[in-house]
């Protein structure tokens, strides 16, 4: 359970988030949609401390996490999976060493489990543990960036966040990911976030949607209900997507 | 020996060896070396290649003063400040350095000015100029034209039948190999200035000026132009062939500009080292010719 | 951390701070100092915290050490050479041949040998810390270093800054070396000068205390490029472009402490030069 209440930030003087209410249920998957710069990937990095709020509440599981400290996050990031827009495999390392490096931060991981935990996660992002002696820059985009949510599902979170998965890719490449993600959450029963402005994949992930329109959730409920919705930030923004030639 | 790989920290550092062996197979095997012995010489090639094509672009119109005037700015006005405090302290640490020296050495320093200003005018003048040059400007050149190729600009320029090289780096070599001349004189006159500051105690202006007239003659100023004229070129064409060459986005950009300092400063050495072995043995056929 | 020991480290925090405010042309520089002095103090305490980071220190000594020794190996031989020759030059203005050996050596031992490797090393190590801590940070793998539960500064600034002090000394000893070696051959082949005849006016007590003062001054310079280069990596912004520009800061930053701090510790060392002399034949 992620509860969001009146949460602010501001940079520079530039208002992002406005007292941003929201809250997300246990196994779900929550669609945030936004366009650029309306302050969804802010959102999601206040969940592991990566952005700090200025005012407002966030609770994960009644943890209060607004007005932590650096070192006091450890114990939430262990719970959440944060996928990022690029890829950020460590360039220097194989990709055994990048998918293994959360286990072995642990510190009291026995290397044969280490493996056997690699092996699969590398199996469940339908890729072949074959490929794990390879170095990043030897991989295709597509690959690297299944390599780069192997590393996350390593640890077995239970939340997850997706920071626009399928940006950049073609529709080819971005309807498997689709795919990949909806069959994990499914199969790990994990919680998970996506932020995108892709309402392909929202149709194929979203159980539930919210609009970030002004700072502020113009809009939250199922996807039908947005299909439907006659508020007036919706209609601008399906407008706006129109208008940029891509339909959903 | 098992009971060694036990504790974490010896595992790691295992780890970490086999790993590094695993990213240095390449460099062991005759494969490896032959492919660094290709890439050395497709470097230089590169480089000579760029030179050459830079000097037939040169006399071609269109002319562009702006672009010109717009690098001197980047390359000479605001390189100014580090000029100065580089070489300033580069003069006092050599007053300072010789003056320990001769004195526990030759138990006389009444030549210092003189070695001094044989040190500046022959060596640091041009050289430490060009270092300093090849980490402010060269590197900004490669960020700023790596930036671009990575970006697709270079391509686009090529596309609008705008040549790059003439666009791009004809100005900026230009800017450097002048700039180079005119902040040669004015590092050294920095370091002739700081100098005398740091060793007014021992010598007052005239013994100073006196001595430095005894040693240091016109041939050593034309030494320090000509050298100054030699080194110029190493810079910019360094700096814009890396620019040029460099691909793969930010790390691409980080690498290239790591590598063009490093070869800048490398041939800038070996440049200078080849001037000083053929300048004194012209010096010394033309003497005997005379 | 207890509230008390938060509120000092603000506290010493504060002088940079204000006097960094309080120029406006002076003041990004001394922001930039007092960051980087704030930095340091972070990166010491943060060495002593455990997990430390045993592997990464090995791949970074790695790659800072063994890949730059072709690069300080052929500048010191033709540095060497070059200091030799300018000498021979000067010194055979006043016929004081003879002394070329010692005050080439002691040259080269004191001055520009650290100098110059560090000079190199700053291009060749400094600018490639930067770059890929630049890298890392705006491709956002830093953020990626935190979510996986590591520390960036234990994880990454650590080792990269022990790999680079030691190896900047390790590899300023090597240059010293070869520049040595470098300067004897030049007098030997190019002012046909005997190598022993050479060595032979190397005083034991100079030529000891220069390699003690050259080592002094490597430490010195690798905490310095160390320090900076991590820095200018870590603080770096603005994509693509903004790695270009950190390493390029990066470089002028360090070309510009090395030559600064050269010059106070030359004036120092003559200073202490004369104490321990004098210590010694009394002693």
């Amino acid at each position: 359970m992620i509860e969001y209440k009146g949460v602010m930030k501001s940079f520079g003087g530039q208002t992002v988030l406005d007292g941003v209410d929201l809250a997300v249920k246990e196994g779900e998957t929550f669609f945030v949609l936004g366009k650029t710069g309306a302050g969804k990937t802010v959102m999601i990095r206040m969940l592991v401390g990566l952005i700090r709020p200025d005012g407002g509440s966030i609770r994960m599981d009644g943890e209060e996490l607004a007005g932590r400290e650096e070192e006091d996050f450890q114990s939430i990031r262990r719970k959440c999976g944060m996928v990022f827009q690029l890829p950020t495999l460590f360039d220097s390392y194989s990709v055994f060493e990048n998918v293994a490096f959360g286990l072995r931060r642990l510190g009291d991981v026995e290397e044969d489990e280490i493996f056997e935990r690699v092996a699969e996660s590398l199996r469940r992002v339908e890729l072949d543990p074959e490929i794990s002696e390879r170095m990043p820059d030897e991989l295709s985009f597509g690959e690297q960036k299944r390599v780069g949510l192997a590393r996350t599902l390593v640890m077995n979170p239970k939340y997850l966040l997706y920071d626009e998965p399928t940006t950049g890719l073609d529709p080819f490449t971005a309807g498997k990911i689709d795919g990949l993600i909806k069959h994990l959450n499914e199969s790990m029963n994990a919680t998970s976030i996506v932020v995108s402005h892709d309402l392909m994949s929202m149709k194929n992930l979203a159980d539930r949607v919210g609009v970030l329109w002004d700072g502020k959730f113009s809009f939250v409920g199922s996807v039908p209900e947005f299909m439907e919705a006659t508020s007036e930030s919706v209609l601008e923004f399906k407008k706006g997507l129109a208008e940029g030639g891509r339909k959903a | 020996m098992t009971a060694i790989l036990k504790y974490p920290a010896v595992r790691t550092i295992v780890r970490a060896l086999m790993q590094i062996l695993y990213v240095a197979r390449l460099g062991l095997t005759f494969e490896g070396i032959g492919n660094a012995l290709l890439g050395f010489l497709e470097t230089m090639g590169g480089i000579v290649s760029l030179l050459v094509q830079v000097l037939l672009f040169i006399p071609r119109p269109p002319y562009r003063f702006r672009a010109l005037l717009e690098q001197c700015v980047v390359v000479g006005w605001n390189s100014i400040p580090l000029i100065a405090v580089t070489l300033g302290s580069l003069g006092m640490i050599v007053m300072l350095e010789l003056d320990f020296q001769m004195d526990r050495l030759i138990h006389d320093i009444r030549f210092i000015p003189g070695v001094a200003g044989i040190m500046f005018f022959r060596e640091f003048g041009a050289v430490v100029v060009a270092a300093m040059l090849a980490a402010k400007v060269g590197a900004g050149f490669t960020a700023e034209i790596g930036g671009m190729k990575t970006t697709d600009q270079i391509d686009a320029l090529e596309l609008m039948g705008v040549s790059p090289i003439h666009y791009l780096v004809v100005p900026r070599f230009l800017a450097c190999v002048l700039m180079q001349v005119a902040l040669s004189i004015i590092g050294l006159f920095c370091a002739f200035i700081m100098g005398h500051l740091a060793s007014i105690q021992s010598f007052n202006y005239k013994y100073y000026l006196a001595m430095m007239n005894q040693f240091v003659n016109w041939p050593d100023f034309i030494n320090l132009i000509l050298k100054s004229l030699a080194l110029g070129w190493v810079v910019p064409v360094v700096a814009c062939y890396y620019g040029l060459k460099c691909r793969g986005g930010a790390r691409g950009v980080g690498e290239a500009t790591t590598k063009a300092v490093v070869t800048a400063i490398l041939i800038l050495i070996i440049i200078d080292f080849t001037i000083g072995v053929i300048a004194d043995k012209l010096v010394t056929a033309v003497l005997s010719f005379a | 951390m207890s509230p008390v020991l938060k509120f000092l480290d603000r506290l010493w925090q504060l002088p940079f701070l204000l006097v960094g405010y309080l120029f406006t042309w002076f003041g990004p520089f001394l922001r930039e100092l007092g960051g980087m002095v704030i930095f340091f103090g972070m990166v010491i305490r943060s060495m002593f915290r455990r997990p430390f980071e045993w592997g990464e220190l090995v791949i970074q000594l790695y790659q800072v050490g063994v890949k730059s020794v072709p690069i300080v190996i052929i500048a010191g031989l033709f540095v060497g050479a070059i200091v030799g020759l300018q000498f021979e030059y000067a010194l055979g203005l006043f016929r004081a041949n003879q002394y070329l050996g010692g005050i080439a050596t002691s040259g080269l031992l004191r001055e520009v040998g650290p100098v110059l490797v560090s000079v190199m090393v700053a291009g060749r190590v400094g600018a490639y810390i930067t770059a890929e801590l630049g890298t890392m940070k705006v491709t956002e793998q830093i953020d990626a270093v935190r979510c996986l539960g590591a520390n960036p500064i234990q994880f990454l600034i650590v080792p990269r800054f022990i790999a680079v002090t030691v190896m900047i000394f390790v590899l300023t000893i090597l240059g010293l070396i070869i520049a040595t070696m470098g300067g004897a051959l030049a007098a030997y082949i190019l002012a046909d000068m005997g190598v022993s005849k050479y060595f032979a006016g190397i005083r034991s007590l100079d030529a000891a205390w220069a390699l003690f003062n050259g080592m002094a001054k490597a430490v010195l310079f690798g905490l310095l490029l160390s320090t900076i280069s991590c820095y200018k990596g870590i603080m770096t912004e603005g994509g693509t472009e903004g790695v270009g520009k950190a390493v390029n800061s990066c470089l002028v930053t360090s070309s510009l402490a090395i030559f600064i701090v050269d010059y106070i510790i030359a004036g120092l060392s003559s200073l202490t030069f004369q104490v321990a002399e004098s210590l010694l034949e009394f002693g």
